[in-house]
């Protein structure tokens, strides 16, 4: 895929993408390198690995890192009760010990998690490991062996090679600095909330019915919002799913109680609501809202 | 000095000077990613100036302060190649011009001069290595800027432990670390000793749920580097940490800290914080912690943990009943005082005496052995 048939694929699945975000992908499916994508919440980052799977027709493979995260729940785990079982079962067999060890360390009893999984599927899968930076350092050492060899040693079968290298797209919000032997391994993308023509097209792509005086007005609301320095700036999903509430209202344009009242739809913190509700005026006045007087 | 940018008459020649230029701009760039752009160039040059700046830009650049100021440079190098084919510059020495500095807002200015003491950022990038031990017992106040990254260093390792601590519980585990041969026997006997099962167990991690609430007002300026890396530090590590920061009127830290880049930080907290090293008003700060998030932060297992030298400029008709409270709401109230690593301290400042029925520690924060003693009261 080169960079225009990317831009217009991921056009279709209604991402809107510009130079740096489709070279990234270009590039990241070409060298076959991870592709490590931050910024704020909520801007697009994990979608874009779902919209690649959709336009590369193949699976999504997704890991959600947290604080605990260990390799049995991200690479390989023996199904112990099923081996139990199955021995139990077996008792009364005359086999011996090495043909019982053959049978329960094999593929019917081998749970495979995330890691493992997309390195054995027949078509190059995509890979999504997201918000790693909540993961412990340990998860990024055995992470980072498996990005440098795409095998896998599981002692009692030993190493799965990779059939096709996984598509990766690793996602972080920045809750902690990531390792230089990390960054270093995957290309670098930073996607910021988007200027106001792209979050309006990104709007209209993903609502066609909208009004498009409405979906004007919520982009340029959205953009003078983010200026309040806020405890938790909204993001591009918190816009859609304002515009797609209001557009499902029927509403044409914005009011002053109309904002009021949705305006749990874009903050979600009790006093960015009550901080952006003491400037709503001149928010109004700067998107070009018609107040009524009381 | 050799000229950095010249005329060069093929691609890898080309590419080599660039990525020369752009490691004297602090870019981390190895022979790995000049294969890997010759490797793509070898299977299409990019159409357009633009498609090619964001190629170098997808594979030279590993971080964000990289990802935004990458296009300047790109752009800076062009324009000198340009004008060094044109002829127009002469072989002789020259150098190279660097961008100049953006002029800094005066607030953050105002915060730069704070945290610094006046002395030049560039200096503080600068570390060199010093023992910790060397370091432990020195007064904060006395800090050299080349041991800024040490400080900060040892602040995180602190900090991540206390983050990290295991109980000495034992909890169930659906991950198979270690067997729970208790457990298992037990549920074993009701099938007459048949594993069907095992059980595991593992060490509960307690949850620190803590909140920091400092000060940064003029009298704590000599403490001022360590009070923005105690704080930076401890939001780096963990995310169950709430901090504050106080001198006139209180603001929440939490969200402008958790930036991974310190750069940033000091930007954004000249903006968040406009009265650094001004006046205090211990009480009605805290009074304004207790009314905004007094009842959503605390719980029966919250620490808080207070820096402050107890100076009040302010009134402090409030500090008693709001220590109170905060005592009530919390399971340990810890106060430093930077002072307090003085053999000679005594509480006399009026605040200090009003607080201190309430406080369930009282340490001194002055260096970090100090600083280490803390992690043994969690």
């Amino acid at each position: 895929m080169d960079i225009q048939q990317i831009k217009e694929k991921f056009s279709k699945q209604s991402y809107i993408t510009d130079d740096a975000i489709s070279m990234s992908i270009h590039l990241s499916i070409l060298l076959q390198k991870p592709l490590l994508i931050e910024g704020p919440a909520g801007v697009g980052k994990t979608e874009i690995a779902k919209v690649m799977a959709q336009v590369m027709d193949t699976n999504l493979i997704r890991l959600q890192c947290y604080e605990g995260l260990d390799a049995n729940h991200a690479i390989y785990e023996w199904n112990y009760q099923k081996q139990l079982l199955f021995l139990k079962m077996q008792e009364n067999e005359n086999m011996t010990l090495k043909e019982k060890e053959a049978n329960i360390f094999s593929d019917d009893f081998l749970m495979k998690r995330p890691l493992l999984q997309s390195i054995m599927q027949e078509k190059a899968p995509v890979l999504l490991i997201d918000e790693i930076d909540r993961a412990d350092e340990e998860f990024e050492s055995f992470f980072l062996e498996l990005l440098s060899d795409w095998q896998i040693t599981i002692p009692e079968i030993g190493t799965q090679k990779a059939k096709n290298i996984p598509h990766v797209i690793i996602t972080g919000n920045r809750t902690r600095e990531l390792s230089e032997a990390l960054r270093r391994r995957c290309l670098y993308l930073w996607i910021d909330y988007p200027d106001f023509e792209k979050e309006l097209s990104i709007v209209l792509s993903k609502n066609p019915t909208i009004n498009k005086k409405l979906a004007n007005q919520i982009c340029l609301f959205m953009k003078e919002v983010r200026q309040l320095k806020l405890e938790k700036n909204p993001g591009i999903a918190e816009t859609l799913d304002w515009a797609t509430a209001l557009s499902s209202m029927h509403i044409e344009h914005l009011d002053k109680e109309i904002v009021e009242s949705t305006l749990g739809v874009i903050l979600k913190d009790w006093q960015d609501i009550r901080t952006s509700q003491d400037s709503l005026a001149e928010l109004f006045e700067r998107v070009g809202v018609k107040q009524k007087l009381a | 000095m050799q000229k950095l940018i010249t005329r060069k008459t093929s691609l890898p020649e080309h590419l080599i000077q660039f990525i020369r230029f752009l490691r004297t701009k602090g870019f981390t760039v190895s022979v790995h990613e000049e294969l890997e752009i010759l490797s793509v160039l070898e299977k299409g040059i990019p159409t357009s100036y633009a498609l090619q700046k964001a190629m170098y830009k997808s594979i030279l650049v590993k971080n964000r302060k990289q990802f935004l100021t990458f296009g300047e440079i790109y752009d800076d190098y062009w324009t000198q190649l340009a004008k060094a084919e044109d002829g127009k510059i002469k072989n002789e020495e020259k150098e190279v011009q660097v961008p100049k500095p953006s002029r800094q807002k005066s607030d953050l200015q105002a915060l730069k001069n704070w945290l610094y003491n006046g002395q030049k950022s560039e200096e503080l990038e600068v570390a060199s290595f010093s023992a910790l031990e060397a370091i432990s017992k020195q007064d904060f106040s006395s800090f050299k800027t080349n041991e800024h990254q040490d400080l900060i260093d040892i602040i995180r390792l602190i900090a991540k432990k206390l983050s990290n601590k295991k109980s000495r519980r034992n909890i169930r585990s659906y991950s198979n670390k270690t067997i729970d041969i208790k457990n298992t026997i037990r549920k074993a006997m009701r099938n007459g000793l048949d594993i069907h099962r095992f059980h595991y167990k593992e060490k509960q991690i307690k949850k620190l749920n803590l909140v920091l609430i400092c000060d940064v007002s003029r009298s704590m300026e000599l403490y001022s580097k360590f009070l923005i890396e105690f704080m930076y530090g401890f939001n780096q590590v963990s995310l169950n940490i709430k901090t504050f920061a106080f001198s006139t009127r209180l603001v929440s830290l939490t969200s402008t800290l958790s930036d991974g880049n310190f750069d940033n930080v000091l930007t954004n907290l000249a903006d968040q914080v406009p009265y650094w090293s001004s006046g205090t008003r211990i009480g009605e700060s805290l009074s304004q912690f207790k009314t905004n998030y007094g009842d959503k932060l605390l719980n029966n297992k919250s620490i808080i943990l207070i820096l402050s030298d107890g100076w009040d400029t302010g009134n402090t008709d409030e500090i008693e009943s709001t220590m109170k409270y905060l005592q009530r709401k919390s399971s340990q109230l810890i106060w430093m005082n930077p002072l307090a690593g003085n053999p000679d301290y005594k509480v006399e400042t009026k605040a200090m005496k009003l607080a201190m029925p309430y406080i369930d520690v009282f340490t001194s924060a002055h260096n970090l052995e100090s600083l280490k003693g803390i992690v043994r009261l969690f």
